[in-house]
């Protein structure tokens, strides 16, 4: 039981890490006196939610995931294992980087003057948003894969 | 442009570079991947601590060496949007071709 509400809590934040994004993308758009103050919480929200997606899915990857890894493998969709979460545990690295970057160029830079300084946090937060949105689909793959390795027992 | 944002941002283009580059090797070379196991008990928090440390290190170096004086916004934009598409490719490609 612990292992699921592990695992759907790394999903949970991960999507509170996206949303987070998104909300932020489009307060950039929009920057003004009132929503300064909101974009650098919101900056803080990002990295906060996918830090925590980090450690609970590292945790659960090292703890539970190997019998998960052994059932896919086993299944008619080892790529599930082979292919997508190698590729997500290597690839997360860039999101949780990002993530930790997106603060720091939102709290140091004067977003309501300076359009390249809002393009530089644009460009972060969408990356972010993009790396994220890849994660969660990757999972669901990954979920589909222990399925169809149990369903072939 | 402020010195934090040029230097955590080089930090970011290069991390994510070694990142990727650290997967091919530690997948390539056994001893390395066994360090990596040894270090810490699994090669992934391994490379975890690794990537982070790095990216913190590098950031605070980059920082107090006046790279905003040398680089742009439009500069930083191009490093980082270029590294975490090659970055992402090596991965996917490496993957790709041990699938």
């Amino acid at each position: 039981m612990a292992a699921e509400g592990i695992i759907m809590a790394h999903a949970a934040f991960g999507v509170l890490g996206i949303l987070a994004g998104i909300w932020l993308f489009v307060d950039i758009l929009n920057v003004n006196e009132n929503n300064k103050g909101r974009i650098k919480y919101m900056s803080i929200a990002v990295a906060v939610f996918i830090l925590l997606a980090y450690l609970l899915g590292g945790y659960w990857y090292v703890a539970f995931y190997g019998d998960d890894r052994g059932i896919i493998t086993a299944g008619p969709w080892p790529w599930a294992h082979l292919f997508f979460m190698e590729v997500k545990e290597h690839l997360f690295f860039m999101l949780l980087l990002l993530s930790m970057y997106l603060p720091i160029v939102v709290h140091s830079n004067c977003l309501l003057t300076d359009k390249g300084s809002r393009n530089l946090v644009l460009t972060v937060a969408g990356l972010i948003v993009l790396l994220g949105l890849t994660m969660e689909g990757f999972g669901s793959v990954i979920s589909m894969g222990v399925k169809m390795g149990l369903l072939g027992r | 442009m402020t010195k934090y944002i040029a230097g955590f941002g080089l930090s970011f283009a290069i991390t994510s570079l070694f990142s990727a580059i650290l997967v091919v090797l530690k997948e390539t070379n056994q001893a390395l991947l066994d360090w990596m196991k040894a270090a810490t008990g699994h090669h992934w928090v391994t490379q975890g601590v690794l990537v982070i440390t790095l990216f913190v290190a590098l950031g605070l170096i980059f920082s107090n060496i006046k790279l905003d004086e040398k680089l742009d916004d439009r500069m930083m934009l191009t490093a980082i949007i270029s590294t975490t598409i090659i970055g992402g490719l090596i991965i996917i490609g490496f993957y790709l071709i041990h699938i």
